[in-house]
């Protein structure tokens, strides 16, 4: 009962219930996280350990400026040059037969242990010093070998791919 | 074969008959069969090739078509090989046999062209675009025709960005030019404010006759926004908010975008960053749909949140109201949410002060005065008064609380204010207080008469649907209102009648097509009951009476009735213009009888369509917020509907007739009101007479209120409850179509709010209720369970976008057409019901002044919510007067004089606008009041509907003093309504066909 009135009186009592409030609401989210929260603390420890908090931390605060540098180095033409290269390159392995890679990995690999001397192989005593360097007949007796014939085949086939497309690409400009 | 997919796509019944291996066995009339990339397909005959392609399950592009705008054909996107001939499939109709090919070489050539040309327009940055959010309609195109590079590159117009709306941008630099905003606000909204300018070497969209956006007569209706296939027409609110990299500074993000397109090796790799960064956006963007509160359209949509912040409201095709369309309330007045000025904690008085208080302190008090009111002076002693703008639920539960736990019939709601005199006339003459039909209807009607209706401004998004069908298909409109206002500019016939004697000439008028013998007989014969004693009843409303009464010419009644005799369908609309008069119930009835007599109910595209003002005035009615009714309109009179209840609610119920609220204000005076209960609503300010009822409240013992906002009669209170929005809380609402939907909890509570039906089981369960509800669905089932009106309504048959319209049979079928089978009374025929004229109230002749008032399209009633959102408050900052400009001349005054107008009642005052809206001496007050002394309710009187009670807040004269001759206007730069429109019949995409850059992409070269 009484006349129209506009005061609002909020005591500081109500701003300590918000508060209070609020206090209630973060300790009760952390209790139903309970692992979540000190798994999330030990790796904040952690970082700040080693350091990368604080540069994480001024990386965020200083975000426009630390972006803004970085943009500015890397628009320009050797920045360019360099994400076009490395975009490239994603390509390049994007594009390539996942089969035939592996299939020249484990070539690769074989090879490799091969010289290393992993895998039974002599070719080892070929590279140490004093060995007896290799002659014109040896290299066509190792022709004859069927493993190297056939790397020697895999080589010349790559080449003639490569050429075609080398070819292709002149052709088209 | 989706057939489904085209019975809900096209209204046409035609099926096809299938056998249990899907073999089709018949054909019915209408399905035609195609061949689609080889294979068969069988499809309704008006549909369009896109239509079929799509149905097919073919993914094809379209940019520019959207199936709530049809063809626009500026894109080419869709060509499609059809029988050897390159064409647009979107504006193509499907033929018998006809051979459709989507990937033969040279449609797919075609496509790629268009889609070039189309990114010469666009610069591609997807991935730091706001608009990146999986809903972009073209890159979604881009990316799913596998485009790696443009032929053409981007080439920027020579075009600044428009930042100068409030609510949304243009950036014709990532424009298309599809025409689609053009086409949305030409013929979908029919504002008729954009184009593209095609004569420019640069082609653009541009505002009015290219003014910037906020100096057009843009309405920010947000169609244009919505519409927009890319980010060139931008929400503000979503700009530098909706990505993870959207908000860096402009200057970075300029030359990330630069690095970005130098170093792209295909738009594949940049489309999956941007997609990745889309899928990441959903993680904080949250998309929940809602249902407006501001006026009775009933629109839906969702409404995206980031946090609490509103990041945009973003219509869908489902929505069964409205689909796309929203007016600039619905698209962008919801910041109101976050005011500062919100309620966030129980207030009590002390004093001269209110003090925050916990909410058992404040439920303390109301237990504590309330039972001492009871107990000294009776139940009856204390009034409760539900809102229209509440939920379903919480209307139940207020009324509920009253009946069952206070004891009382004295529960009411506003809409006491506004439509129970159409609600009375529907029930007199057809029995059911609804709309007859959907808004679908009114779009049906080949003639559509408004009376005492300001649609464009109180139902923005009905009236697009008139205006629409007046623009497109020819359909005729009526206007009846004492202000020429939006719609009436568009009328076929405008006609101005006296204020209050609308039942006059539509008696004349329903006279007249009787005298001509053109009144339909053989529905009056089957289906209505009462001709010969309503044809008796209407002697003496010849036209030359109606003529001298109304102050309208012979001529313009016999025009409308042989407009009425010549169409198939009529539909009626009238709200406030209606309503609020002495005789609000009485003119109702006869547009109710004008409909009967000719036929002109139960069928497709006619109607009785009293346009609901609130949200939810449809609804609080339903659930039984009034004396007289429970929920379902069942009469608390009725002995065995009462013993119903009180064995559901499990407790005796009051059998003493209640007080609606109108009474209440008469029972404070009176001293044998005590104590008030009000929900939402401002009614120190709404209710008519503002000074009466504000001099009412100083007399409460006790009196609380719950609301949103500090609002005037929160003022008066002792007790004040913080409630949510809308936006806050989960229920139903029903809208002028008797639809039912569901509202979802787009954000929590702020602060200490909570939802209305909380707060009143709280308050119930104080008074030994002892209610255990723990979620609105329960309450709304349990209501619905307890009337035959909505027996089969669910949440689940409400889900999402799903809508039910009543009756709602327990099996969930809904009405959307009533009375098909018959009217609701048990001859199943409507009544005739004789009216008549009560003249309008007489004041002093020093009063010379015929005041009118009703809403501003910007603002909803006072302003409480809408003053609130910065962009309306910019556009239209505080209230003013129209004047005509012979008044203005007689008075010596200009736009921005300041006035005071003065009834018998009380004054308020105001700044002027000469404008011939009005004419001679009437004039109009909006009800947008952000200062006390601007109230129009202070110069309103108490006089009422004599059946309803309704106030007649559109019957008073006034006079006017001039305390300024001149000012500053109060209508300011970026109110549309200093715009000049531009109306074009659409994109106009002939003349881009027709310059010398554009070469055709389809076979027939003319287009």
């Amino acid at each position: 009962m009484g006349e129209p009135i506009t005061s609002i009186q909020r005591p500081q009592t109500a701003a300590i219930k918000s508060r209070q409030s609020t206090h209630e609401r973060v300790m009760a989210q952390l209790a139903s996280d309970e692992e979540g929260v000190i798994a999330g603390l030990r790796l904040l420890g952690a970082l700040e350990d080693k350091g990368l908090l604080p540069l994480f931390t001024a990386m965020v605060e200083r975000g426009d400026q630390v972006l803004a540098r970085g943009v500015e180095a890397l628009n320009t033409p050797s920045g360019i040059s360099t994400l076009q290269i490395a975009i490239t390159l994603l390509q390049w392995v994007g594009k390539l037969d996942p089969d035939s890679v592996s299939t020249l990995l484990t070539a690769l690999t074989a090879g490799v242990n091969r010289v290393a001397g992993k895998d039974g192989g002599t070719a080892v005593s070929v590279s140490a010093s004093g060995a007896r360097p290799l002659g014109i007949y040896d290299l066509l007796a190792k022709f004859q070998d069927p493993s190297v014939n056939t790397a020697i085949a895999y080589l010349f086939e790559f080449l003639a791919g490569m050429g075609e497309a080398l070819r292709a690409a002149r052709l088209s400009k | 074969m989706t057939l489904a997919r085209f019975l809900v796509t096209f209204s046409e019944v035609s099926y096809i008959i299938c056998d249990k291996s899907k073999e089709v066995i018949a054909v019915k009339e209408g399905i035609i069969r195609v061949v689609i990339d080889g294979q068969e397909h069988w499809v309704p005959s008006g549909a369009s090739v896109l239509d079929a392609i799509l149905d097919s399950g073919v993914d094809h592009p379209h940019v520019c078509y959207h199936p709530a705008l049809g063809p626009i054909e500026t894109c080419d996107t869709c060509i499609a090989q059809v029988d050897g001939q390159l064409v647009r499939a979107c504006a193509t109709q499907v033929a018998s046999g006809m051979q459709i090919q989507t990937k033969s070489v040279a449609a797919r050539y075609a496509r790629k062209e268009a889609m070039d040309r189309i990114l010469q327009n666009h610069d591609l940055y997807c991935t730091v675009c706001d608009n990146n959010n999986k809903n972009c309609t073209l890159h979604n195109t881009v990316m799913k025709m596998g485009i790696e590079h443009q032929a053409y590159p981007f080439t920027p117009k020579p075009y600044e960005v428009d930042m100068s709306n409030p609510f949304y941008r243009y950036d014709p630099n990532q424009c298309i030019l599809c025409g689609r905003c053009v086409e949305a606000c030409q013929n979908l909204q029919v504002s008729e404010v954009l184009s593209i300018d095609w004569s420019r070497e640069q082609p653009r969209v541009i505002w009015d006759q290219d003014v910037p956006i906020n100096e057009s007569s843009c309405v920010s209706c947000g169609h244009c926004v919505t519409v927009c296939p890319c980010n060139a027409l931008m929400e503000k609110s979503m700009l530098g908010e909706a990505g993870y990299l959207t908000g860096i500074e402009a200057g970075t993000l300029s030359q990330m975008i630069d690095i970005t397109k130098q170093v792209e090796p295909g738009y594949s790799s940049i489309f999956a960053i941007s997609e990745i960064e889309a899928e990441l956006r959903e993680a904080r963007i949250r998309k929940t749909k809602t249902v407006c509160t501001y006026c009775g359209v009933g629109c839906s949509f969702d409404v995206w949140t980031k946090g609490r912040d509103i990041l945009k409201v973003e219509p869908r095709m489902e929505a069964p109201a409205n689909q796309i369309s929203t007016c600039v309330k619905g698209k962008f007045g919801w910041d109101f949410v976050n005011s500062e000025d919100r309620i966030v904690e129980p207030l009590v008085r002390r004093g001269d002060a209110f003090y925050s208080v916990t909410w058992d302190e404040a439920l303390d008090v109301i237990e504590t005065r309330i039972k001492a009111i009871q107990a000294r002076d009776g139940y009856d002693a204390v009034g409760w008064i539900a809102s229209s703008k509440s939920t379903n639920e919480e209307n139940y539960l207020m009324q509920k609380l009253a009946r069952s736990v206070m004891f009382t019939n004295n529960i009411d709601n506003c809409s006491r204010y506004c439509q129970s005199p159409a609600t009375e006339a529907l029930r007199r003459t057809m029995g059911l207080g609804g709309d007859t039909g959907s808004i679908r209807d009114l779009e049906l009607a080949d003639l559509v008469i408004i009376v005492g209706a300001n649609p464009a401004e109180a139902h923005p998004v009905l009236s697009t649907r008139l205006r629409r069908a007046q623009k497109k298909r020819g359909q005729k409109l009526i206007v009846a209102d004492v202000r020429r206002n939006i719609m009436a500019e568009r009328a076929d016939l405008f006609l101005q009648p006296r204020q209050g004697t609308d039942l006059v000439w539509l008696s004349a008028v329903t006279k007249y097509i009787i005298d001509c013998g053109k009144h339909d007989q053989l529905f009056l014969r089957d289906r209505v009951n009462g001709f010969a004693e309503f044809v008796r009843s209407l002697d003496a409303f010849t036209l030359a009476h109606a003529s001298e009464v109304c102050g309208v010419r012979e001529a313009e009644l016999i025009r409308i009735a042989e407009m009425i005799m010549a169409a198939e369908r009529v539909s009626i609309c009238w709200a406030m213009g209606v309503t609020q008069h002495v005789g609000g119930s009485d003119t109702s009835t006869a547009i109710c009888n004008l409909l009967l007599v000719t036929g002109n109910v139960a069928r497709p595209g006619t109607g009785a369509y009293p346009l609901r003002g609130h949200n939810n005035v449809q609804g609080a009615g339903d659930m039984g917020c009034a004396p007289t009714f429970f929920p379902g309109y069942e009469p608390v009179a009725n002995e065995a509907i009462r013993r119903k209840y009180e064995q559901a609610w499990k407790t005796p119920l009051p059998i003493t007739p209640g007080l609606n609220n109108h009474q209440m204000v008469d029972a404070i005076h009176e001293g044998k009101l005590k104590a008030l209960y009000l929900v939402g609503e401002d009614m120190a300010v709404v209710d008519s007479n503002a000074n009466y009822v504000q001099q009412a409240f100083t007399k409460l013992e006790f009196f609380v209120v719950q609301d949103v906002f500090f609002s005037k009669t929160a003022q008066f209170a002792d007790v004040i409850l913080p409630a949510c929005p809308s936006l806050e809380k989960e229920g139903t609402f029903t809208n002028t179509e008797r639809r039912i939907q569901r509202l979802y909890r787009v954000l929590e509570p702020l602060g200490q709010a909570k939802p209305d039906w909380e707060i009143i089981q709280l308050v119930a369960n104080r008074f030994g209720a002892n209610w255990q509800y723990t979620s609105p669905q329960e309450i709304f089932e349990e209501a619905c369970g307890l009337t035959e009106l909505f027996k089969g309504a669910t949440y689940g048959r409400l889900e999402g976008y799903r809508s039910l319209q009543w009756p709602v049979a327990a099996d969930g079928t809904d009405t959307p057409l009533l009375y098909v089978d018959g009217f609701a009374f048990a001859d199943k025929k409507a009544r005739l019901y004789p009216v008549a004229w009560t003249p309008p109230i007489t004041v002093a002749d020093e009063y010379d002044l015929e005041l009118n008032n009703g809403r501003l399209l910007e603002h909803f009633h006072e302003g409480n919510m809408t003053s609130r959102v910065p962009g309306i408050h910019a556009k239209v900052p505080e209230t003013y007067v129209e004047i005509s400009p012979a008044l203005a001349a007689d008075r010596k005054i200009a736009n921005g004089a300041l006035v005071r107008l003065i009834s018998p009642h009380g004054r308020v005052k105001v700044r002027v606008v000469v404008t011939d809206r009005v004419s001679g001496n009437k004039i109009y007050l909006p009800l947008l009041s952000r200062r006390d002394e601007e109230a129009v309710n202070l110069l309103t009187s108490s006089d009422h509907d004599t059946a309803t009670f309704t106030p007649a807040y559109k019957e008073m004269r006034v006079r006017m003093e001039v305390i300024e001759a001149k000012g500053e206007s109060p209508i300011k730069t970026g109110n549309f309504r200093l715009g000049k429109p531009n109306p074009q019949p659409g994109v106009n995409v002939e003349q881009k066909w027709g310059r010398a850059d554009y070469a055709p992409l389809v076979t027939d070269r003319r287009s």
